[in-house]
C-alpha cells in the first residue's frame, strides 16, 4: 500500500462522507460499493464498485463534497490523502500541475 | 486565458482557420483528435438539449458555454472523450487554430508520464458528471 493510504472498511450504510464535508482524501473501492446519494439522500445517483477511483476533482480543487456517500453492504476502500496527490503535482512541471488544477477546478 | 496553460505550444506555428458567423467550428460527433484555440472571436457550446433550436447570435443561456477569445474549446471532452458531445457555433467571425491532440500529448510526456493521464482521468470524471448532472 502507497504511503499516505490506509484502508476503511464501512459496514453497510455507513456514510463514507457527508455533502458539505471538505475534501481532504479520494478513495479506491476494494470490495463492496459506495453509492452516491441525492440531496435528500434517497436515490443513489451513482455507484463505485471494486477498482473504481473517485473524488480526486474534488481534492485538487479543495473543495467540498457535493453528495453523500454511503457504503452498500460491507465495502472496504483504500483512503488517499490529499498530500499524495500535491506531492505528484509538485514533482512535476509546474506549466503541467497548473494545468491539472485548472482542469480540476472546472469541476 | 486558457491558452496560457500551454505555455509549450508556438501557436505561430499552427494555421488559422477563419470561421463565419453563425457557422460551425466544432460539430457533434467530431473526432476530438484535434483541439481548437479560439484566438479571435466569440463562440458558444449550446445546450445539447436545445441542440438545433439555438440561434448562435442568441445570448448564452444559463446551461450554454460562450467562450472568448483565448479560450480552448471543448478542452474537457477533448481530453476524456473519443469524439465531441457538443457543436460550437460562431457568434461572430472567428479564427481558430487546430492542433492535434497526439501532438500536445508527446509534447506533455517528455516531461512528465503522469500529467496527460491524470488530465484524462480529471476531465472524464467530470465530463460524466455534467452528462449526468451529478457532481461527486
Amino acid at each position: 500500500m502507497p504511503q499516505n493510504s490506509t484502508y476503511i472498511r464501512l459496514f453497510h450504510g455507513e456514510a463514507l462522507f457527508r455533502v458539505g464535508q471538505m475534501a481532504r482524501e479520494f478513495y479506491m473501492v476494494k470490495s463492496g460499493a459506495i453509492y452516491i446519494l441525492d440531496e435528500k439522500g434517497v436515490v443513489a445517483l451513482k455507484q463505485f464498485h471494486a477498482g473504481e477511483l473517485f473524488g480526486i476533482p474534488e481534492v485538487l480543487a479543495q473543495g467540498q463534497w457535493a453528495n453523500t456517500a454511503i457504503a452498500n453492504g460491507i465495502t472496504v476502500l483504500t483512503r488517499f490523502d490529499a498530500s499524495h496527490l500535491f506531492r505528484s503535482l509538485d514533482q512535476m512541471p509546474e506549466t503541467q500541475s497548473d494545468f491539472i488544477r485548472h482542469i480540476a477546478s472546472l469541476a | 486565458m486558457q491558452a496560457d496553460l500551454l505555455p509549450f505550444i508556438d501557436w505561430s506555428y499552427h494555421p488559422r482557420q477563419i470561421i463565419a458567423p453563425e457557422a460551425r467550428i466544432i460539430t457533434t460527433g467530431d473526432p476530438t483528435d484535434m483541439l481548437f484555440l479560439l484566438e479571435e472571436g466569440e463562440a458558444l457550446a449550446p445546450n445539447a438539449a436545445r441542440r438545433g433550436q439555438h440561434h448562435p447570435a442568441d445570448a448564452a443561456g444559463a446551461d450554454d458555454i460562450a467562450y472568448a477569445a483565448g479560450a480552448l474549446l471543448s478542452l474537457l471532452e477533448m481530453l476524456s472523450l473519443d469524439a465531441y458531445r457538443h457543436d460550437v457555433l460562431a457568434r461572430e467571425e472567428c479564427r481558430v487554430i487546430g492542433i492535434n491532440r497526439q501532438e500536445i500529448k508527446a509534447m506533455w510526456d517528455r516531461d512528465n508520464r503522469l500529467a496527460w493521464p491524470l488530465s484524462c482521468s480529471i476531465a472524464a470524471t467530470i465530463t460524466q458528471r455534467r452528462q449526468t448532472r451529478f457532481l461527486m
